[in-house]
């Protein structure tokens, strides 16, 4: 290794063009030139692609060579090559963490596209800063943790079971946790499968059945993951396993008991279409093959009341009295795979959902046409229950709408109409089928011929979405009213049933979800993945992973694809069985600390021990600091160093950002996980924005101390910008509420100093908010386009030291 | 999007059409406008909603010379199932003031003679669907238009040997039926509760809008066509329907409209300075001036509220306030009513709802309301407001209008006929024939409170079903 901290600085600057993406917009080699001349810089170059391995075998050359103890690369964001280049740096023997990147592209070139000259200057002082703080970066090592080798699998659809049987098989430990009676999800309640129309459920049935006995899965069902903690390779989880009130080993499903329960409701698994019994099964399949008491609508066990099935039961499987179970697992990956909901159209009230019965959703049909649903297979319209002469397709039912249901396309609706209609055919090939659709979207493999298949057996396709559907009292048929787009003209097609194809949705409790992994969504709702093309299964969160639709919606083919894709990554953890993580943490200068107790309060993960009463110092438990630095900021001794993100470090940053043309800039502290990544997301967007911002980068955003903020003022800024994740969205639980705590006591600071408080702003913005972004940068030119040099230069009176 | 002011200067109407040309790239062609608009039911030819949009992006300046402009009657039906949200009527609004302000009324006096051909009150259609007011067209341009029309329309000569058709209602929907009918050349009788014919025509619609005597002088020139109306005639009291068929009409349109205020249901609605809607707006009508009234409230987030509100403001109160107790996100009032109505000085506060209605000896004073809070959704998707425990609060004021809807008033109809939701009568679609034989219904009796344009073309409809009625039978 060479020592880097003795001796004097050696510094090299690489500055990327990425093509044209950065020298498109941005004077790389000015950038260059400009970095040749700051202080303790000894080499600076230029490149076209500097991730490439010729252009990393320049840094490890010059690093050889000239004896360089710092690299700097002015390129993408860190959250892309930051691993790419530290280990360039580690190859070449100098410790990743002496190195610092520089963002001129996602977050300058790209956001500057038409401003040369903003985005060159932008560029020169985004290199200064990083220049600045690699001086007083330290070389840091890395902690290796153990990673358990089992797997919790949240959601039992046929994504859930696919990643379960795939870490199974690999000898892996499968926690397999799904919330209704019985696994299957989505794929059990649809008849047939496009493009192949195989029937779903026959395809899916050995899936579970297997998933239910195989020896390395655990399978909870009725089931809810109730708490997550720790961290990659090492959560514990709890679950809600609730009371069955039937022993799923004893229970044969004989059904003796559901044939003497007096008690009939609907059944959730026919959406409502055919009932049940208070005791039941949801469908013949179902894993595990056991019955389940739902006791709201149990009469009870009052033999008075009822108490019919446990007399009929002979193998005494039913037990009234069986409680809740809270388990508690330890898992080192995780596979969040909870599936998707389907729109309710109730709320078009002018296709009359619910108001007339031959009106029904996509969803619906499915059990209607299936012979295991309420009509036996047979397709019939409820109000008569006679077999549909006319049937009306109508898509688009709450998807790519931006006032009713969702502004996105919901992938599957349209191939899964084109099934339905051969469905129809196949049965009952008299029948007239009229589509109405926006687009016919049949991208995938097979389903062009399938689209063609459903037009030449006569099915008709009407380009228009219809303005209403009508019904004639008297017979219960429906009029659908829709444009002809093709012809322009409005027509009134009588058909004996409507089906509504509906749009797919974000589960009702995928907010639950989002709080208890710590994830993000994006703009539509679904889990944001860590990178959309490189690492689409990855969460942001380490150690997570998407299976199937809670990511976005998709059909069975690429739910499975999925699944297998987040179990061979999850399994790429657990072979491993060890992983570094990195060496952000804080510690405690116990000479200066004077046990106040103010960090151990603030520090959302309980790491910092400290006696107040007996004045014994605080000290950090490295294993339980997640490194959020929220301790740090608090600190009012500056005992506590956040290891590579030190006050020194960011204060510099400062400096460099304000040492000319302060007066004209907002300085941005940003968090690493949310806002920063927000701020990404503008650049690979494209959305153009004011230059005047430099952003320094923080893990969170309760590491940003008053005093950060209070200097970049004392400094001459014009601006400043604390920004994090949304409030119950931090990656560090709750840090983000010391955030706005302090943000709100500096307000009241300022206001007290007489310094327009509007100067200093706080805003949350997620990792797929890049419009909030560029439109908090917008806001903010405003205001520093209005503040003058007489009350910058009273700011910075006000605040000399 | 900028206010319709800046149409005054250059840079400003640049500007307005810029933004709109912008938003019609966004339209999607699904058709959901065309198949929505009852104007291109009634103009086929003439107006095709997402059509416009399209010509608007190939070239802005040919649309506002064109005559197709004037035919939307701002229903709002296709801003409602846009997938896109364009609001189309706003558009529409700001482009006929453009169009005014850079090429006269040509345009509109050609959709004019168009209009005139089907609508048989083409003034009064005019006046209440393209807001005059709003676009700064003069008065007297409509005058002109409104003296044109009498004296261009020739006698209509209409057989008179027809069977007779009993209408009962003479509002829009009431008058299109007869017209239609008397056109095929039955003899036509309408019946009307009132003394004035017209309906919320003569009753409903501000002065500043509507003047009666435009709507009484249309319906006069009607009835030269050989239409009877038997004014004060109220159907279920003065006459039944029994006795309707018995009387040798051979059948019957419905077209009694939507008169019945719904009620608050809590104490001193029948205290002194309390209105229902049409109350207030009928004593505006004829006083045309708020009496003794500085502060007006109105409770409700319809059209009709706005309309209510904005009155006031115009007729002399010092200030109206409009309660809705969930927010603006789900207030049913078409967006442009909530711009007029905020721009005429009415102040719309959200997530509150009366308690009580409190007064000295019955007379109104103060009204006692509650802060409300927003819950789940509920089965329309719209979310359900709910009280704020301890929040009430006491609003003073010295008028008190009651506007949260109107339905049929379900008393008048025959016990036999069957009725929907909010007592609304049920009719097939195609020929507007009600579950009994030979009586037909249309306008707000079928739809509950709705607009002219829809009110006409269910008239137009059921006109066509009685025909074929009586030629079956």
């Amino acid at each position: 290794m060479i020592e880097q901290e003795n001796g004097e600085l050696r510094i090299g600057v690489y500055v990327c063009h990425c093509g044209l993406n950065i020298a498109g917009s941005v004077d790389c080699e000015a950038v260059t030139e400009f970095a040749r001349g700051l202080d303790d810089v000894v080499e600076a170059s230029d490149n076209k692609y500097t991730c490439s391995d010729p252009g990393q075998d320049i840094i490890k050359n010059d690093i050889r060579e000239h004896k360089l103890n710092r690299v700097v690369v002015a390129s993408c964001t860190p959250r892309l090559h930051e691993p790419t280049f530290r280990k360039a740096c580690e190859d070449a023997g100098l410790n990743p963490y002496l190195f610092e990147m520089a963002n001129i592209r996602d977050q300058c070139s790209w956001v500057h596209l038409y401003d040369r000259e903003g985005a060159t200057a932008k560029a020169k002082d985004l290199v200064k800063m990083a220049v600045a703080r690699a001086r007083l970066l330290t070389p840091q090592y890395e902690t290796e943790v153990p990673v358990t080798r089992k797997t919790l699998v949240v959601g039992g659809g046929v994504a859930g079971i696919q990643a379960a049987l795939d870490l199974a098989d690999q000898d892996y430990k499968v926690t397999l946790v799904e919330k209704e009676p019985s696994i299957g999800g989505k794929m059990a309640q649809i008849d047939k499968t496009f493009p192949t129309m195989d029937c779903s459920i026959c395809i899916l049935a050995p899936k579970m059945s297997e998933a239910g006995r195989h020896p390395n899965i655990t399978l909870l069902t009725n089931s809810e993951v109730k708490e997550v903690s720790g961290y990659i390779g090492n959560f514990q989880i709890k679950v809600l396993k609730k009371a069955r009130f039937v022993d799923e080993k004893e229970c044969t499903a004989c059904g003796d008991c559901a044939d003497v329960c007096p008690v009939s409701m609907p059944n959730e698994f026919d959406v409502g279409l055919a009932t049940r019994k208070a005791i039941y099964t949801p469908f013949a399949q179902a894993v595990p093959s056991a019955y389940i008491i739902n006791m709201d609508d149990c009469l009870g066990d009052v033999p008075i009341a009822c108490g019919k099935c446990v007399e009929k039961c002979e193998k005494n499987a039913i037990n009234f009295d069986m409680p809740d179970e809270l388990l508690e697992l330890d898992v080192g990956t995780i596979i969040v795979a909870t599936g998707i909901d389907v729109y309710d159209p109730t709320e078009m009230t002018e296709y009359g959902y619910r108001r007339y019965e031959n009106v029904i959703t996509s969803l619906e049909f499915e059990r209607l046409i299936n012979a295991g649903g309420p009509s036996g297979g047979h397709l019939i319209r409820p109000s008569d229950r006679q077999v549909p002469k006319t049937v009306g397709f109508i898509q688009c039912v709450g998807s790519r709408n931006e006032k009713k249901g969702n502004p996105y396309c919901s992938n599957v609706c349209c191939m899964n109409t084109i099934k339905d209609s051969l469905l129809i055919m196949e049965h009952w090939p008299d029948t007239k089928i009229k589509i109405f659709y926006l687009d016919i979207r049949a991208f995938g493999k097979g389903f062009e011929d399938l689209y063609k298949r459903s037009k030449s057996s006569g099915v008709m396709y009407i380009r228009g979405l219809p303005a209403e559907i009508k019904e004639d009292p008297a017979t219960n048929n429906l009029v659908i009213v829709s444009e002809n787009t093709n012809t322009g003209k409005v027509e009134e097609h009588e058909v004996d049933m409507a089906i509504l194809s509906v749009g797919l949705i974000p589960t009702k409790d995928s907010d639950v979800i989002q709080r208890l992994f710590t994830l993000s969504k994006t703009s539509d709702g679904f889990f944001m993945e860590s990178h959309p093309k490189l690492k689409p299964v990855d969460a942001p969160t380490q150690g997570v992973f998407f299976a199937g639709c809670a990511e976005g919606p998709k059909d069975i083919k690429d739910s499975v694809t999925q699944a297998s894709a987040a179990a061979s990554r999850a399994g790429i953890l657990m072979k491993a069985g060890k992983i570094k993580v990195e060496a952000i943490t804080a510690v405690v200068n116990e000479d200066i600390c004077n046990a106040c107790g103010l960090c151990a309060r603030v520090c959302p993960y309980n790491a910092i021990e400290v006696d107040t009463k007996n004045k014994i110092p605080a000290h950090v438990i490295e294993a339980a600091c997640a490194g959020c630095g929220t301790c740090g900021a608090e600190c009012r001794h500056e005992a506590i160093t956040m290891r590579h993100f030190t006050d020194e470090q960011l204060l510099a940053q400062v400096d460099a950002v304000t040492e000319v043309d302060a007066d004209k800039k907002i300085v941005a502290f940003c968090c690493n996980w949310c806002s920063y990544a927000g701020a990404d997301f503008a650049g690979v967007s494209r959305m153009q924005y004011p230059p005047e911002v430099r952003i320094i980068r923080s893990m969170c955003s309760g590491r940003i101390s008053e005093e950060l903020v209070l200097h970049a003022f004392r400094r001459g800024a014009a601006a400043v910008l604390v920004a994090g994740c949304h409030l119950n969205d931090c990656h560090y639980i709750d840090a983000n509420y010391q955030t706005k705590k302090r943000v709100e006591k500096l307000w009241k600071k300022l206001e007290k100093m007489g310094i327009d408080k509007d100067r200093l702003q706080l805003a949350w913005i997620s990792a797929a908010e890049g419009e909030k972004f560029a439109n908090q940068i917008k806001l903010m030119k405003g205001i520093i386009d209005k503040v003058s040099a007489r009350e910058i230069k009273k700011t910075v009176e006000v605040l000399a030291v | 999007m900028s206010a319709i002011s800046d149409i005054n200067t250059m840079e400003g109407t640049a500007v307005i059409l810029d933004e709109i040309v912008r938003q019609a790239y966004q339209c999607l062609e699904c058709g959901r406008c065309t198949g929505s608009c009852p104007m291109v039911e009634l103009f086929p030819n003439d107006f095709h909603p997402h059509h416009l949009l399209s010509d608007l992006t190939k070239d802005p300046e040919k649309v506002l010379k064109g005559y197709e402009l004037w035919f939307c009657a701002s229903c709002y039906k296709c801003n409602k199932r846009c997938p896109q949200a364009l609001e189309y009527p706003y558009f529409i609004m700001q482009l006929r003031g453009l169009a005014l302000a850079k090429n006269g009324v040509v345009p509109l006096r050609k959709a004019f003679s168009r209009i005139r051909t089907i609508i048989p009150f083409p003034v009064s259609f005019l006046s209440v669907c393209i807001h005059p007011e709003r676009i700064n067209l003069d008065p007297s341009i409509i005058d002109k238009m409104h003296r044109d029309h009498l004296s261009k329309k020739k006698k209509d000569k209409f057989p008179e040997s027809g069977p007779k058709i009993a209408v009962v209602g003479s509002g829009p929907a009431g008058l299109m039926g007869a017209y239609e009918l008397r056109k095929m050349g039955y003899r036509v009788s309408i019946f009307e509760s009132q003394t004035n014919p017209g309906g919320m025509f003569s009753r409903a619609i501000p002065e500043y809008r509507l003047p009666l005597q435009i709507v009484l002088d249309e319906i006069e020139n009607l009835q030269e066509s050989g239409i009877e109306i038997r004014p004060n005639t109220t159907l279920g009291k003065d006459i039944t329907l029994d006795q309707l068929l018995i009387q040798d009409f051979k059948a019957v349109l419905l077209a009694s409209g939507a008169h019945s205020c719904k009620a608050l249901g809590i104490t001193g609605e029948d205290f002194e300075g309390v209105y229902t809607t049409l109350e207030f707006l009928e004593e505006l009508k004829i006083k045309k001036k708020v009496i003794n009234a500085k502060t007006v409230v109105v409770i409700g987030g319809g059209n009709t509220a706005m309309d209510a509100a904005s009155a006031a403001m115009k007729y002399g109160a010092k200030e109206a306030f409009l309660l809705y107790r969930r927010t603006r996100e789900e207030m049913p009032a078409d967006m442009n009513e909530i711009r007029e109505a905020e721009k005429n000085g009415v102040q719309i506060r959200y997530l509150e709802a009366p308690v009580g209605i409190h007064g000295v000896k019955s007379k109104f004073n103060q009204l006692e309301c509650i802060k409300m809070e927003l819950g789940e959704p509920d089965l329309t998707g719209r979310r359900r407001p709910v009280p704020v425990e301890g929040s009430n609060f006491i609003l003073e004021a010295d008028l008190l209008v009651i506007a949260i809807g109107e339905k049929p008033q379900i008393e008048s109809f025959p016990e036999k006929i069957a009725t929907g939701k909010d007592s609304t009568i049920l009719v097939n679609p195609h020929s507007m024939e009600t579950s009994i034989p030979g009586v037909f219904a249309a306008g707000d009796n079928v739809l509950g409170p709705a607009t002219v344009p829809d009110a006409i073309i269910g008239a137009r409809r059921a006109a066509t079903g009685i025909d074929n009625y009586i030629k079956t039978s």
